[in-house]
């Protein structure tokens, strides 16, 4: 396990070696940490809502039931049931977190803005880490929102929960992956685009390009084969010198380009 | 309005269901609740230590509403511009996209099918709605009205 840490400045651009991988240390900005934050906790009210409705409804029934059974007591051992469920459910929350975080480093939320949890030292996180990180958003959010001043005042907007754990939320170089292709798979892509260093279309022929590709591959019919080779023509001037273009099928770079056209929009 | 564009897509990317597309609208209303929530809670808070009759406090109040209509707009358009998709749709794999091009779908466009073609949803008593039941291309009313398709892409 290599350590080796590059500095310049204090929430600059960092980076370090874990197990021969490269991991980046650059904090995330506040921004991104706050949306995706919103959006797990859009997700998880999403999933809580309904199981609480379901459990308000099982309340009445074990309440009824147990006041059947053993009037008096039974009522009241019911509530206590239904309460013990009730925080079951909200407890689901940190169970979203944590596992993910334990697994992956990223939430959902996370994923989409392209940000990661990682250990100070580029490592995963332990379950350790990731429990008590969770645990300590309670004391974050609590009343004036500790954690805010956490998160801007320490050295790596990290919050009471990073500090306690000792992690830090960092750029995520996976945010790549997240992309979903519609005319090749992403490995494909990366293959095509080694093989033919394409080069910046024009924005008409982008736009044909595009629209060929979408009524060809995903809607239409008939592939117009007439109009697939004068496309491919058309694009010839756009790939690199290489004797590996014969290789590449008519289709296949068609459905390249109209993906890299796509593509450009995430840029 | 041709039925069979459902029928040869390939089998990465099939037409987004009714249900999958519901649940996932669902979603987005939970996040976007949630994103909205901290601004209009601070908004009505004041507004509700003031006289409500005040010019102020109805001000704040309208505020309160523009500012609601304006983060459901930029939440929608933003994402569907920048990633295809809304997080909620996100987690289905579900993609927006332009019929014609297949590229995502800017400001305007959004704007025509939330507001619009929501509008219309509404006036046809959600029968725009249904549509996405029962087209084979699982087409609603308002992504007529925008020249929009749900795609779901498997991978």
């Amino acid at each position: 396990m290599t350590d080796s840490e590059s500095n310049s400045g204090d929430s600059g651009a960092h980076h370090t070696v874990f197990q021969g991988l490269r991991v980046s240390l650059t904090p995330a900005p506040f921004i991104k940490r706050f949306l995706a934050y919103c959006v797990d906790m859009g997700v998880v009210l999403a999933i809580m809502y309904p199981l609480i409705i379901l459990g308000a409804i099982g309340f009445a029934f074990v309440v009824g039931v147990g006041e059947a059974l053993v009037s008096g007591v039974g009522g009241a051992l019911g509530i206590v049931i239904a309460i013990i469920g009730l925080l079951l459910i909200l407890s689901l929350q940190n169970v979203y977190f944590i596992v993910q975080e334990k697994r992956t480093g990223t939430t959902l939320g996370k994923k989409i803005f392209g940000i990661r949890v990682v250990s100070l030292d580029g490592a995963p996180l332990t379950v350790g880490q990731a429990i008590l990180r969770d645990l300590m958003r309670y004391i974050d959010c609590a009343l004036i929102f500790p954690g805010l001043f956490s998160v801007f005042l320490s050295s790596r907007r990290r919050r009471l929960g990073d500090l306690m754990a000792g992690t830090i939320v960092v750029h995520s170089a996976a945010r790549e992956q997240s992309r979903n292709f519609m005319y090749l798979s992403s490995d494909e892509y990366a293959r095509l685009e080694a093989t033919l260093q394409p080069k910046e279309l024009p924005l008409n022929l982008g736009e044909e390009v595009k629209k060929f590709a979408f009524k060809a591959y995903v809607t239409g019919g008939e592939i117009d084969h007439e109009i697939e080779r004068g496309l491919v023509e058309e694009l010839n001037p756009y790939v690199g010198e290489s004797s590996s273009l014969k290789e590449v099928s008519s289709e296949s770079l068609v459905r390249f380009f109209a993906e890299r056209c796509l593509q450009e929009q995430y840029r | 309005m041709d039925q069979n564009q459902g029928s040869s897509l390939p089998v990465g990317v099939t037409p987004g269901g009714f249900w999958v597309r519901a649940v996932a609208v669902i979603v987005d209303g939970c996040i976007s609740g949630v994103l909205g929530f901290i601004p209009s809670f601070a908004l009505a808070f004041v507004a509700a230590s003031m006289d409500p009759q005040s010019g102020v406090a109805v001000a704040i109040q309208s505020i309160n509403m523009l500012l609601g209509f304006l983060i459901g707009f930029f939440y929608q358009g933003w994402f569907l511009k920048n990633k295809g998709a809304t997080p909620g749709k996100m987690i289905f794999n579900l993609r927006v996209v332009d019929t014609e091009t297949g590229s995502n779908i800017g400001y305007g466009k959004t704007f025509l099918r939330q507001y619009i073609g929501g509008f219309v949803n509404m006036l046809t008593l959600g029968i725009g709605l249904l549509m996405v039941a029962f087209r084979s291309d699982k087409r609603g009313l308002h992504d007529m009205v925008a020249g929009t398709r749900v795609l779901r892409v498997v991978r």
